[in-house]
């Protein structure tokens, strides 16, 4: 097993989250070296690799540290404590509906998200009508979101998500929206984008999606790698031992829980345009 | 010091294009509620223009031209008027920035070096549509282009230098606290009024108008269409401008070197 074969090398990776009550603490934190919020550990030492081409979903409870490690893969927060080295084009969802503004229209929300997902302009063109082909929007691309019926939103920015893979695919999103039709399109849709040797890490959100999609299952439960293995195998385990601990009863599947996906389009705050 | 203000530099080159789209993008989102949204950018200022201007003119100052310039006391007005909407845009518009665009701060890789430029440059397009109706002006009243117009992108240069720095700062600063922007809500009708928008402070020695960079801004403009002066005429003036102008970039420098990695955290 050479060197190049690990496409993501995780080692001893930690990560707190401090809190902070007052500006002085806040000042003391990002201004001086001075630390005086309150730290929630969320990541705890967690090791692993993933292999060029392996198929990985993530499971673990809300809250579990599954999508902070997610976001420290991708390399958009660091780790207080331990490394992660990536080899290979990395592509990462994090948020299907990325600079997503009400007020905008799909077209210039589409340009939005495409540019922060770093494609040259010559791309933004030549995908834009696939992708609105895709989200069955193509009539509706120059109204504003606002005026976009429930779901056709996410719709669009998963489109956009899932129009064009990498070497190492990052997703954490959701996989439907409404129906069951979609489901399975959208599963479909990303089942082809990951194929072959693009290399796909999950973050789980409903166990039955992620069984369609990976081979492999890493558990973490409270900040903890708790299971790495096959993923039928890491289901078992997460449904034995995992219980929402920390938390009251909420003993149910979470294949519930995450499908209350709510629909709060951050309309960013207007702009402060009081004359002189 | 110096590589990360190379970094800085490096990717708000590399990363103009990308730059341009979403500053684009932001410009029609503000002026797209109405039918004619550029249009009311572009008003707006002009009736400040005509409302000082008949106020003054007609008023305290009885119409005269100012002394020493080459021009009516409408180019005049108007040069500093153009200048002072482009930077009053920001004054206070630009501090959210990052926040405006928390989920791509929060979710991507972004340069976020940039984020600043974003807001500058989407108010760029009405500030240049205004000097070219400002150049339209002077050549309508009789003021003829002449070589010292040759320094008008030099201090839009400065002026943009100036506003990247401003933007930082404040965005930055406000997303510790949210009092820094009710603070300079409050100092932003001071800047207009005590930065000689509105009346001549040539020659004048207070401190507060020789080290007050909107003030040399506004001037800057004015030597250029009023009184022809070249840049390098007024050394100490411009000497005052520069440090304040090293002071910010030392500040900013001091907040993004310390915020840069939270950001996405904190956001």
């Amino acid at each position: 097993m050479g060197k190049a074969e690990t496409a993501i090398r995780v080692r001893h990776v930690s990560k707190s989250y401090r809190q902070y009550k007052t500006n002085m603490q806040k000042i003391g934190f990002l201004l001086l070296k001075r630390d005086t919020g309150i730290r929630t550990d969320v990541l705890q030492d967690i090791s692993f690799d993933i292999k060029k081409g392996e198929k990985v979903g993530i499971i673990g409870r809300q809250q579990s540290g599954k999508t902070t490690l997610m976001r420290i893969i991708a390399g958009v927060i660091r780790p207080d404590s331990g490394k992660v080295k990536i080899s290979g084009g990395l592509t990462s969802i994090l948020e299907v509906r990325l600079g997503f503004d009400a007020a905008m229209t799909g077209l210039d929300n589409y340009k939005v998200m495409t540019t922060a997902l770093g494609w040259s302009s010559e791309m933004i063109k030549e995908h834009e009508d696939s992708v609105f082909e895709f989200a069955k929007l193509t009539d509706e691309k120059d109204e504003t979101l606002r005026s976009y019926k429930k779901g056709a939103p996410t719709r669009l920015g998963f489109a956009i998500a899932t129009e064009m893979g990498n070497d190492i695919y990052l997703y954490d999103g959701p996989l439907s929206f409404g129906s069951k039709i979609w489901n399975k399109i959208c599963i479909n849709r990303l089942l082809k984008l990951i194929d072959g040797d693009t290399t796909f890490v999950m973050s789980v959100n409903k166990l039955a999606d992620g069984a369609k999609l990976c081979g492999r299952g890493i558990v973490i439960h409270e900040g903890e790698l708790v299971f790495d293995g096959p993923y039928a195998d890491a289901v078992d385990y997460f449904r034995k031992n995992c219980r929402q601990s920390s938390r009251k009863k909420e003993t149910e599947a979470m294949n519930e829980e995450v499908e209350a996906e709510q629909e709060d389009l951050s309309d960013s705050d207007e702009e402060n345009s009081d004359d002189m | 010091m110096f590589s990360l203000m190379f970094r800085v530099i490096k990717e708000n080159i590399a990363y103009f294009p990308q730059t341009l789209r979403l500053a684009r993008a932001e410009l029609k989102r503000t002026y797209m509620t109405s039918d004619f949204g550029m249009f009311w950018a572009i008003m707006k200022p002009f009736m400040y223009l005509l409302m000082f201007y008949v106020a003054i003119s007609s008023g305290f100052r009885g119409g005269k031209d100012i002394e020493g310039t080459v021009c009516p006391y409408f180019i005049w007005l108007a040069a500093g008027i153009v200048q002072w909407q482009f930077i009053a845009d920001l004054l206070v518009g630009g501090a959210s920035c990052y926040n405006r665009r928390k989920s791509i701060v929060r979710n991507t890789k972004f340069p976020l070096s940039t984020v600043p430029m974003i807001a500058v440059v989407s108010k760029m397009m009405v500030y240049l549509i205004m000097i070219g109706i400002l150049i339209l002006m002077c050549i309508f009243m009789g003021v003829m282009p002449s070589i010292y117009w040759l320094q008008l992108p030099l201090y839009i240069a400065l002026t943009v230098i100036f506003l990247y720095l401003w933007v930082m700062i404040t965005s930055l600063m406000s997303i510790i606290s949210a009092d820094i922007l009710e603070f300079i809500k409050t100092i932003k009708t001071a800047f207009f009024w005590l930065s000689g928008i509105l009346f001549n402070v040539k020659g004048r020695t207070n401190p507060f108008f020789t080290w007050n960079p909107i003030s040399y801004l506004a001037e800057g403009f004015r030597n250029t269409f009023a009184y022809h002066i070249w840049i390098w005429e007024e050394t100490s003036l411009l000497m005052h401008f520069v440090v304040m102008l090293l002071i910010m970039t030392a500040v900013a420098y001091l907040l993004f070197r310390r915020m840069e990695k939270r950001l996405p955290e904190i956001l």
